[in-house]
């Protein structure tokens, strides 16, 4: 397996979606598990420092080396196969396939020529509509990336995170050993777990401290272990990802609102409506975009292709819930619509003021403004680094007990009015896990923004939250948040990584933290 | 105010697919959406119906059963009745065929002072059923119209030409035709598309809509689409980059000599 200096034509391979940019000696593009288990032994062999990137649309500087050799995944990128179990649809990928990729093949479903005749008769069987449930918004992710990071999208709320729908995994560890790993076989008891290759790991007895990952406990399965691991312990060469028929029927509704407290009132309401048995299952998305988002939507979405076509927001708009119905029985969803509209008015919301679409065609639109939204704040953060190198994106991940999103909201909007710093308030609010986004204009701001950053991470500590909630600790928010991250917790991750990449071959740099 | 706009249900454009055998457009299994240029005549209808404070607004459509899908969009957004054309009779119709049955619809559906259709669909390109339906009509006819409005009881028409705009004013009744204007259409609101679900689509055949059977469909189309093909793309060729003006021209025009000689 040729392993190619990085400089000068792989430089961009230092970089990711987070902007922070890295270094790195080599880079290595492994086609199938095979070779990506020989440059890992012999990575291992030299003690070389390895990074692994899939597509580089992390947010946390995950892919972003710091010396060493880069491992990309992109040319592992065949769709594998399928197969059938208790009435179940598997597919088989390779960690370099995208999701994107998976939509396409799922959308019009077309065996590989290398596929088993099983496999292609089975794909004929099972035609179009299935889905991969989870919907995290990028989807030129790869899915070995997602897995990594355990990435959630705008369904997190009905469906949970990608780590959930995938099945076994082909994982490739620091020295280059593959091992199929298949839910059911490895869980942790009481006590703890012996993994493959014969190593044990006891379950964690800290608090989980902030931190998402890597975070043993009872009845916790190995896959759903390594979901969120961020690279850090292995690098998986193939997934086998649990596909779900389509819903019968989706109902996506934008509800606008003058005052961000009328949208949030509202979204209470849904929450309590939520808890009723009968409608959990119904309420698969909720996701909020306060006054000030909405303002930045109207003033930059000429600039943005796939919003230009998009209708002018509601004048009066001043924040707006995007709300996600989907089930079997047409008639009762439309009653669930029906008792939503009620609370809607009731919030002083008016029916002219929302906008609906049936089905995920008509949705698209809507999902387009969720994915455009933080690009734009991108876009706008380049701008401003041209003029000050000193800036860098500013976004928050953080993850607050579900229940107190309108409270967390108001902490929010207070610093950020008190700070006279621009941000943006947006995201899943009955997960309380909403993503705020400052943009500092200067170095004096961007300092007042790394102090408000602080201070929220600590009142998520307090509260019991977490500090990465979707996008992962990566390089950028672990050196951020590592001092108030508790030690007993910093003790169980390195203890845990050791155990998994016992020379440091993946995780070196949080050696410094941790 | 009455107005009806006329929509057609056309294949998803980013799903077109030929078939490599028949060289046809494969329309089985792909999905069908609201012609663009409709959606945007029936936001002008809506506009309009805003400007006056008051008015009816009703969707026509000639297609099989499937079309009722954008009837009921239509519907959702804020018209108040829909209509569907449909019989094996009209199958097979091109734009002639088309606009006649349309026309007699129109004509039995009620009394109109503007019928809106969108400048052309996107699969067939042809723009000419609007023109057809006024023609039929008897009645004027504004084409490319990027904005319509209320001016006392006429209509004023800014109309798009190669060279910029004209400014037309139609007294009522009358037939406009609408390309992009400098407005997005909007969305249904969740009351307006619960209402569309359970909205009744009048349904217009032979049984009920007087007219000449050998005008409508196959029979009464003087055209036929002999082959829906991609054309081939074209490879070779040379680019010339990276020289100053002057080189680069008399590159290309060395090239161009060697290619056509004596036609440089």
């Amino acid at each position: 397996m040729q392993r190619k200096p990085v400089m000068p034509d792989y430089e961009s391979y230092c970089r990711d979606e987070s902007r922070l940019g890295g270094t790195a000696r080599e880079i290595a593009f492994p086609e199938n598990a095979r070779q990506l288990a020989e440059v890992l032994a012999a990575a291992a062999k030299e003690k070389l420092k390895v990074t692994v990137q899939g597509a580089r649309t992390g947010l946390a500087g995950g892919a972003v080396p710091e010396g060493g050799l880069i491992i990309s995944t992109q040319n592992m990128n065949a769709i594998l196969g399928l197969r059938q179990e208790a009435g179940v649809y598997y597919l088989r990928v390779q960690g370099g396939v995208t999701l994107e990729d998976v939509h396409a093949f799922l959308r019009r479903p077309k065996p590989g020529d290398n596929w088993t005749d099983e496999a292609k008769s089975l794909c004929e069987e099972m035609g179009s509509g299935q889905r991969f449930t989870p919907n995290p918004t990028e989807t030129t992710a790869t899915m070995g990336g997602l897995f990594a990071s355990n990435a959630k999208g705008t369904n997190s709320l009905g469906y949970g995170g990608v780590g959930s729908y995938v099945n076994s995994l082909l994982w490739a560890d620091a020295g280059g050993s593959l091992r199929e790993i298949t839910r059911g076989e490895y869980v942790f008891d009481q006590k703890g777990c012996t993994l493959p290759g014969g190593s044990y790991m006891t379950v964690a007895d800290t608090p989980k401290g902030g931190l998402p990952l890597l975070y043993p406990v009872q009845g916790m399965d190995l896959v759903d272990l390594l979901a969120g691991s961020e690279g850090r312990a292995g690098i998986i060469a193939e997934l086998e990802l649990r596909l779900e028929p389509e819903p019968a029927e989706s109902w996506g509704i934008v509800y606008f609102f003058d005052t961000d407290a009328a949208a949030l009132g509202f979204a209470a309401e849904l929450a309590n409506w939520r808890v009723q048995e009968e409608n959990t299952a119904m309420l698969s998305a909720v996701e909020y975009y306060d006054g000030a988002t909405l303002e930045m939507v109207r003033r930059e979405r000429e600039n943005m292709a796939a919003l230009k076509t998009m209708a002018e927001l509601p004048t009066a708009a001043g924040a707006a819930l995007y709300v996600v119905l989907q089930g079997e029985d047409p008639e009762t969803l439309e009653l669930a619509l029906g008792e939503h509209l009620e609370l809607f008015e009731a919030a002083g919301g008016r029916d002219e003021d929302s906008w609906a679409a049936m089905g995920s065609a008509e949705m698209e639109v809507f999902d387009t403004l969720r994915h455009g939204v933080p690009e734009m704040i991108n876009v706008q953060v380049d701008a401003l680094r041209l003029e000050c190198g000193a800036i860098h994106k500013t976004a928050t991940d953080f993850e607050g007990p579900g229940q107190r999103g309108a409270e967390y909201c108001e902490m929010y909007h207070r610093d950020i009015a008190g700070s006279g710093v621009e941000g943006f308030v947006f995201g899943h609010i009955l997960e309380n896990r909403l993503h705020v986004n400052l943009l500092p204009r200067n170095e004096a701001e961007q300092q007042t923004c790394h102090q408000m950053m602080q201070d929220w991470a600590r009142r998520v500590l307090e509260d019991g939250g977490l500090i990465a909630g979707e996008s992962g600790v990566g390089r950028l928010r672990l050196p951020l948040y590592g001092e108030i991250i508790p030690e007993s917790r910093k003790k169980q991750l390195s203890e845990t990584l050791r155990i998994l990449d016992p020379e440091g071959c993946f995780s070196g740099d949080w050696e410094a933290v941790l | 105010m009455r107005i009806l706009v006329c929509v057609k249900q056309v294949p998803d454009t980013t799903e077109i697919r030929i078939d490599p055998e028949t060289h046809s457009m494969i329309r089985t299994g792909v999905p069908s959406v609201l012609n663009i240029f409709d959606r945007y005549a029936m936001e002008v209808a809506l506009r309009l119906r805003e400007q006056a404070g008051e008015g009816h607004i009703t969707v026509l459509s000639m297609g099989p059963a499937q079309a009722e899908a954008v009837l009921r969009e239509c519907l959702a957004l804020g018209a108040d009745a829909a209509y569907l054309a449909t019989d094996r009779a009209f199958g097979g119709a091109d734009t002639l065929a088309t606009s006649y049955v349309l026309a007699q619809a129109i004509r039995v559906i009620g009394d109109f002072d503007l019928v809106l259709c969108g400048k052309q669909a996107i699969d067939g390109d042809t723009a000419q059923v609007g023109p057809e339906i006024a023609q039929h009509l008897g009645w004027p006819q504004v084409t490319n119209a990027a904005e319509l409005t209320l001016q006392g009881d006429e209509y004023l028409a800014k109309r798009e030409t190669d060279d910029g705009y004209e400014m037309l004013l139609l007294p009522p009744p009358g037939v406009v035709t609408v390309t992009k204007p400098p407005f997005e259409p909007r969305y249904p609101s969740v009351k307006g598309k619960l209402a569309a679900k359970r909205a009744e689509i009048h349904i217009l055949s032979t049984e009920n809509l007087p007219l000449d059977t050998a005008k409508a469909g196959l029979k009464g189309s003087p055209t036929r689409v002999r082959r829906t093909y991609t054309p081939a793309v074209k490879t070779g060729g040379v680019k010339v980059e990276g020289l100053p003006p002057r080189e680069s021209v008399a590159g290309l025009l060395e090239f161009l000599q060697e290619k056509v000689p004596g036609e440089a």
